[in-house]
């Protein structure tokens, strides 16, 4: 996904039709989870200026800025080897740590007010405290722990960011530390780490984690969680990570449990900052800054690469921070600037509704929520706010309708358990004479013979057709669903099935699947309507059908299989009678079903699939003709084989290719020296 | 039993079924989100206009220390010995060197084309080498035709053909004296290399330039008209003697009027975009390269600036001394080249490079790989540029009049007649949308509610002057141009209906950009190749994953299938700003792209077109999409309307779509301040509709949630256009931080208050974030 942006975000040089209102060198986007991709969307920053110099000092090698809550900005330079303070508002700068700090790398300013930083250089940490006469004092220094089971004299201690929480522990990024962040208490004792990373479990790291231990897993296979790269933290003084090959961020409870992540986000970021409505800044080494809603949610992706000078835009940017009127702080080490965006109308609009919203005043925030959504009918978290508006307004149809769009399963299938609910209640009379009129039927049926009269068209129907040669061969299916064995036998030798009836059962298939795929409650279907290419699966259905049954013929026709290829291609088709029968049946219940009932849905599938695969199973085995044991292998020697009829194919096609290109080549050059 | 309870289970949870009804949430709420904050710095970055304050010393300074003046006998001395005269000016020609001096008798000072007050900073500048490129005007590039590359294209001036001696060699240090920064050692200069003949044919100086060394050889007309100074190079009289080398291209004067470091108050002038400056004030490491009227795909130049107009200008002293160059002929293979007071010069200029000969990569196989080449013959085009001296009439509106007068003269633009207000809807009629094979056109808007909004609007007294329609053919809007002529039911109706209402009406038409979607576009046949026999067609990555690709279709196929279509009226994107050379069994280069556009557009009536460059202005009836800002390069000083300034009474000028405004009344203030007019998108079905289309980069469309702002804003700039009507704008100051004061033909005045305050003047107050019109 984010390659794909990264793609689309490269690629995307003003095209003809760009809305460009605002005179900004960047295009916004949003995710929409309707589409499942990124749109456009209002501008929600818009870039002021670029600066060098605060009064007499100028930039050299800045990496890193934040605020205080008067937001006086702190600018970590590492060549100048200090910490610049600039008060924007009466234009007065600062220095901290002359003579102290060697190369400072990291600056925070703590809930008490004092000034931490990390210095990679003298490899410490420092705490300042502000004086009276706007100086600061070095009151506490932080070091690598002497003595101490997590540190032996050779582990590297290297400070590259700062942070401290609401009771003012302090943490310490080193640089390459796996551990995660060196937790201090204020006085400088350390205490252990916090914030690491896990190692992710795939399959390759769980069957090693099986097989060695620990020691080699980290030499030999080089199994290590990644180090964290930069930090951040809220106002209720939570740690937030980020981490090079990770997406996003990871926010971190004080249990440093994971308390909740960014949905999507590059794998590139550089830093960090939590914003004053509680939404989450970062800026990746691309120059793209996202602004994540406080539940991960993405609500802007802007800005980007500066190849030409432009205000706006990056070379090397190295940290974030946002000031209490959003205004958004980055600065480029690359150009030694610091570069400022401020808030549009839109974003301010946004801000506001997330603040109504955070605090659970979903009502309140309806109007400001709909505001957004006329300025961009798929912007995720207004039509997610408005859903929940409606759903604290008890108008569950409405709240339905926006979840829907914004693809909030939760919020969807508790809204439709609301309406489920009253439907269910006001039909009640409805469905009691319902069942009434049904029982009366059937009682009518069995001694009034009522259903032979409604049932005799059907009859009829049947009578003038059960002779045909086709429609005997579609029953056969059936047949072969309750008696597996006679009925591959009466495929293999008693032509009970032809290519025209296992065709139709496939096509049958390929209907039902594409029904299920477009029409199956979204709860329970993860693709969107307007992204299934059609021919794509076709490729998807069509190719591994045609695959297994040619490569199960060729293998099993050197294994002593009794198999025909009509034998197996017709088999094979009548094996998917299960998904046939139960996809529609699926499709039509996950209409109405919940979330808390997910579990019926995911039984029939799983009833789908067992049936499916046993039949398969026992087509193998009794076209055939092999014993079990035989059969397993024929399969997966069947499985082999079609993939190697696919990478044989594609290396030929490829071939020829390049046989294609290399002629055009020779015609090119011809004609070009000519 | 059992099958009762089955049936029993079926019918209780089909039951549960819901049909969901798709709703739409009519209500309308008028966008009134929190306005931007216009504080100090918002109002001084360069996205503004700031005061022309300039330090007073630095004035006296200017005028007592660094104005050019050379006595006669000095001129003498220097070798000026040609000069011409007309009422306005004189010049001084010295032909070794190729510099002039241009004497503007009614302000009484003198530009020179070559960098003055080298040495004064009190430390060693340049070497020989670097002197000879400052001291001389007239630059020759060249490439060694056996091993052409962008990177071993040489410079020389002709200096350092006749590879010169100076009194002083070396570098300029503070003992020389601004004279001795030029003397050169009496039989130094080498006539064998280059050699530079003057015939004076009345009142024009024709130099012959024999540039032995490299075998090439030109002539450079030098006159005096009314504008001022014109240089003149016919291409016919450009020739190459040997077959070593290959010139590419020619610079004339590059440091006409270079204003050393932060000496002079005043600016530079781009016309990026919308307009910039760059003040004088502080070295920059950076520099502008751009083409006019944009990039040009078939030699892969993907330039950023925009430079619509062929003209920049240098401010010395803001209402005192200044001058501006327009390129009049040759624009298309003219690029700018301004260059900034940096570690590496200490001169702020503008040059102009006349390309002769593009270097471009000939490839030789899908990888890519190739060498540079030239083309084997010179361009036959002639390059013609004006030097225009300005005295209280140097700033940048001094320069839009005068450039505006000269072009009217010239017929490069054409006054429209405008009796409303122009205020421009778009109706997007539908788009392709993806269906269960293939795609199908989904409609937003039909005949019948386009109809039904604009009587609604009249009735309302919102009079539309002009409405584009997009997506009037079943083929779509996005990435489906040229659309075939597939009508929409009831759109010659619709077009009836909105003539008999006084209301232009356009058809969305792109003749020159396609892509891979198009239906009327042959791959082969009608995508153009570039210099590198390479078609041209560009990825573009869509929101949807699937990249697709533009292409830049040839010129002659869009002519014809313009002719094809025979639209009398209509709005066409592309065309007028994006102007590309191509190959087709030879080379092709703009100029040749130009013509043939301008046969395809003098065959329609009515026509509107996005951003156009110069020599589509005539041409168009309206201009819409002009921007608000300049390219954004950071070290832009200002934000100034130049472009609009140039149009100002003469072309009505539309913005973009204000649907997508996300800055409020500030963008309508700039509207109003720099005079363009409103734009709005509009569909009759919800924007959500066409989420899957790729129509969906117009994020809200919907007609009923702008209905209130499309009557708001009409009735704002209705106001406004009442009290000053369609004007040529003669001034603009600031008067204070975010405080312009606009002054039309009729003297007429217009105020803006850009800031959170009420300002007051004389006895008028002009609350915050708005207009107010004194007459």
């Amino acid at each position: 996904m984010k390659k794909l942006l990264l793609i689309v975000i490269l690629m995307m040089t003003l095209p003809l039709f760009v809305v460009e209102a605002n005179g900004v060198p960047y295009l916004t986007f949003t995710y929409s989870s309707t589409n499942g991709r990124f749109v456009y969307t209002q501008d929600a920053y818009i870039p002021l200026s670029r600066k060098q110099t605060f009064e007499d000092i100028t930039l050299d090698n800045p990496q890193d800025i934040t605020f205080d809550e008067h937001d006086i900005m702190y600018i970590a330079d590492r060549d100048l080897g200090i910490i610049l303070v600039y008060d924007e508002i009466n234009q007065t700068t600062k220095t901290i740590g002359e003579g102290i700090l060697e190369g400072p790398t990291g600056v925070h300013v703590g809930f008490d007010g004092h000034v931490y930083v990390a210095d990679f250089i003298t490899k410490k940490a420092y705490q300042f405290a502000p004086n009276n006469d706007d100086t600061y004092n070095l009151v506490q220094t932080y070091e690598k722990p002497l003595n101490s089971p997590f540190f032996s004299d050779d582990d590297p201690f290297d400070p590259t960011k700062i942070t401290t929480d609401n009771a003012n522990n302090v943490y310490v990024l080193l640089a390459g530390n796996i551990n995660g962040l060196a937790q201090y208490k204020n006085d400088g004792t350390f205490f252990g780490y916090f914030g690491g990373n896990s190692i992710p479990a795939s399959w390759q790291n769980t069957v090693t984690f099986l097989f060695f231990d620990e020691e080699t897993r980290r030499n030999l296979f080089q199994i290590i969680p990644d180090p964290v790269y930069n930090i951040a933290t809220d106002q209720d003084g939570l740690i937030l990570t980020t981490t090079k090959g990770l997406d996003g961020y990871l926010k971190l409870n004080i249990a440093n449990f994971v308390l909740n992540r960014s949905v999507w986000g590059f794998d590139n970021n550089e830093d960090l900052f939590v914003g004053p409505y509680e939404t989450i800044f970062s800026v990746t080494s691309e120059g793209y800054i996202v602004e994540y809603g406080p539940d991960g949610s993405v609500l802007f992706i802007f800005s980007g690469t500066d190849t030409s000078n432009i205000q706006g835009l990056f070379q090397g940017p190295t940290s974030i921070a946002v000031n209490s009127k959003s205004q958004i702080y980055v600065l480029d080490n690359q150009t030694a600037s610091l570069q400022v965006f401020v808030p549009t109308s839109f974003a301010n609009l946004v801000h506001s509704a997330i603040e109504l919203y955070q605090d659970g005043r979903y009502v309140e925030a309806l109007e400001p929520w709909q505001q957004v959504l006329e300025q961009n009918a798929l912007f995720d978290l207004a039509n997610q706010g408005l859903g929940d508006a409606y759903f604290a307004e008890m108008n569950y149809e409405e709240a339905l309708y926006y979840y829907e769009v914004a693809r909030n399963q939760q919020g969807y299938s508790d809204a439709f358990w609301e309406v489920r609910n009253d439907v269910l209640l006001n039909s009640g009379a409805f469905i009691i004479v319902f069942l009434f009129v049904v029982l009366l039927f059937s009682i009518g049926g069995k001694y009034l013979k009522l259903n032979d009269i409604l049932l005799k068209p059907v009859k009829v129907v049947n009578e003038k057709i059960k002779d045909y040669k086709l429609i005997k061969e579609l029953k056969f299916g059936f047949y072969l669903m309750t008696h597996p064995v006679d009925g591959y036998y009466g495929i293999k030798r008693e032509n009970k099935a032809s290519y025209l009836s296992a065709t139709i059962y496939f096509l049958l298939f390929f209907i039902m699947y594409l029904i299920f795929i477009f029409e199956t409650n979204f709860l329970f279907n993860p693709l969107i309507r307007s992204q299934i290419d059609i021919f794509e699966q076709i490729i998807s259905i069509f190719l591994p059908y045609i695959l297994f049954v040619l490569a199960n013929y060729l293998v099993c026709s050197i294994r002593d299989g009794e198999g025909s290829f009509k034998d197996v291609f017709v088999a094979t088709s009548y094996s998917l009678l299960p998904a046939i029968i139960g996809l529609p049946l699926m499709t039509l219940i996950s209409q109405g079903l919940t979330l808390n009932e997910a579990f019926l849905f995911d039984f029939g599938m799983l009833v789908i699939y067992v049936l499916t695969g046993f039949y398969l199973v026992m087509m193998v085995k009794e076209i055939h003709y092999y014993e079990m044991k035989a059969t397993v292998g024929n399969i997966l020697i069947t499985i082999f084989t079609a993939i190697m009829i696919l990478v044989v194919v594609f290396i030929v096609y490829l071939l020829l290719g390049e046989v294609v290109q290399l002629f055009l080549d020779i015609i090119r050059e011809v004609t070009v020296r000519g | 039993m059992v099958n009762f309870i089955k049936l029993l289970t079926i019918i209780t949870l089909t039951s549960m079924i819901t049909i969901i009804r798709p709703h739409v949430d009519d209500q309308v709420a008028s966008f009134n989100g929190s306005q931007m904050t216009m504080d100090d710095n918002m109002l001084s970055s360069n996205r503004f206009t700031q005061e022309d304050d300039y330090d007073q010393t630095q004035i006296d300074d200017f005028n007592a220390l660094y104005q050019v003046n050379y006595s006669e006998e000095e001129r003498t001395l220097l070798g000026y010995r040609y000069s011409i005269e007309n009422e306005r000016y004189v010049l001084y020609f010295e032909p070794m060197s190729f510099s002039v001096l241009l004497y503007d008798k009614v302000n009484d000072y003198m530009m020179s084309s070559r960098a003055e007050f080298q040495g004064i900073s009190g430390e060693r500048e340049n070497n020989t080498a670097t002197r000879n490129l400052l001291n001389s005007g007239l630059w020759l590039s060249y490439v060694r035709k056996a091993n052409v590359s962008q990177a071993t294209e040489t410079t020389v001036s002709l200096y350092d053909l006749a590879d010169v001696d100076y009194v002083n060699n070396g570098s300029v240090t503070e003992t020389q004296t601004p004279l001795s920064t030029f003397e050169i050692v009496e039989g130094s200069y080498d006539e064998r290399d280059i050699d530079v003949s003057v015939l004076e044919v009345n009142q024009v100086l024709i130099a012959t330039v024999d540039a032995k060394a490299i075998d090439a050889s030109l002539e450079v007309h030098l006159s005096l008209n009314e504008r001022g100074l014109e240089v003149y190079i016919p291409s016919d009289k450009i020739a190459e003697s040997g077959d070593i080398y290959g010139l590419t291209s020619i610079s004339v004067f590059p440091y006409f009027g270079a204003v050393r470091e932060n000496l002079a108050p005043g600016y530079m002038l781009i016309p990026d975009q919308v307009g910039g400056l760059i003040r004088f004030e502080k070295p920059i490491e950076a520099t502008i390269r751009a083409l006019f009227y944009g990039g040009d795909q078939g030699l892969n130049d993907n330039t950023r600036a925009y430079l619509s107009l062929p003209v920049v200008g240098m401010v010395h002293h803001v209402n005192h001394q200044g001058f501006y160059v327009s390129v009049d002929e040759g624009a298309e293979l003219s690029e700018l080249q301004a260059v900034f007071w940096s570690s590496r010069t200490r001169y702020f200029r503008t040059q102009l490079n006349f390309q002769l000969r593009p270097i471009y990569k000939a490839i030789i196989n899908a990888a890519g790989d190739g060498r540079d080449q030239i083309p084997e013959a010179l361009t036959n085009k002639d390059y013609r540029a004006t030097y225009t001296l300005l005295g209280d009439d140097a700033n940048y509106v001094g320069i839009a009049n005068h450039y505006q007068d000269y072009l009217l003269n010239e017929g490069a633009l054409v006054k429209q007649e405008v009796s409303q207000l122009p205020y421009l809807l778009q109706f997007l009629m539908g788009d392709q949308t993806p269906s269960f094979l293939g795609t199908t056109y989904l409609e937003m808007t039909s005949t019948q509610e386009v109809e039904s909004i604009l009587t609604q609007l009249l009735n309302q007294n919102v009079s539309p002057s002009v409405v584009a329609l997009l997506g009037w053919s079943k083929d779509g809007v996005i990435d489906q141009s040229p659309y075939r002529l597939r009508d929409v039911s009831g759109l010659k109706d619709l077009e009836a209906f909105m003539t008999s209402q006084g209301i232009d009406v356009l058809r969305h038409q792109d003749y020159v950009s396609s892509s891979e979607l198009s239906e009327r576009i042959g791959f082969n046949r009608d995508v153009a190749l570039n210099y590198s026999r390479l078609k041209m067609s560009v990825s573009r990555g869509s929101l949807n994953a699937q990249a697709i690709n533009r292409y830049f279709v040839y010129p002659e196929r869009s002519l014809a299938l313009s002719n094809q279509d025979d639209l009398s009226s209509a709005y066409l994107t592309s065309i007028g700003g994006m102007l590309n050379s191509f190959y087709d069994q030879g080379f092709y280069d703009r100029i040749d792209t130009r013509m043939i556009y301008d046969e395809l557009l003098t065959s329609y009536e009515t026509l509107m077109l996005n951003q156009p460059s110069l020599y589509a202005l005539k041409y168009a009836d309206y201009y819409t999409h002009m921007p608000i800002i300049h390219s954004q390069y950071y070290f832009y000083t200002d934000t100034v309307p130049f472009v609009p300034i140039v149009l100002s009474g003469i072309l009505p000028v539309f913005s973009s779509e204000l649907n997508f405004n996300a800055i409020g009344d500030i963008l309508k203030l700039q509207m109003i301040d720099y005079g363009m007019y409103p734009n709005f998108i509009i569909t009759e079905e919800p924007t959500q509709t066409m989420r899957f289309t790729r129509s969906n980069v117009f994020f809200t469309t919907h007609f009923n949630v702008f209905e209130n702002e499309i009557r708001s804003t009409y009735d704002q700039f209705k106001d406004i256009y009442d009290a000053v009507g369609f004007q040529k704008v003669i001034s603009r100051d600031v008067l204070d931080l975010g405080i312009v004061r606009i002054t039309y033909e009729d003297q007429t005045q217009l105020l803006i208050n850009y800031t959170n305050d009420i300002y007051t003047i004389g006895n008028v107050n002009i609350d915050a974030l708005s207009a107010e019109v004194m007459i």
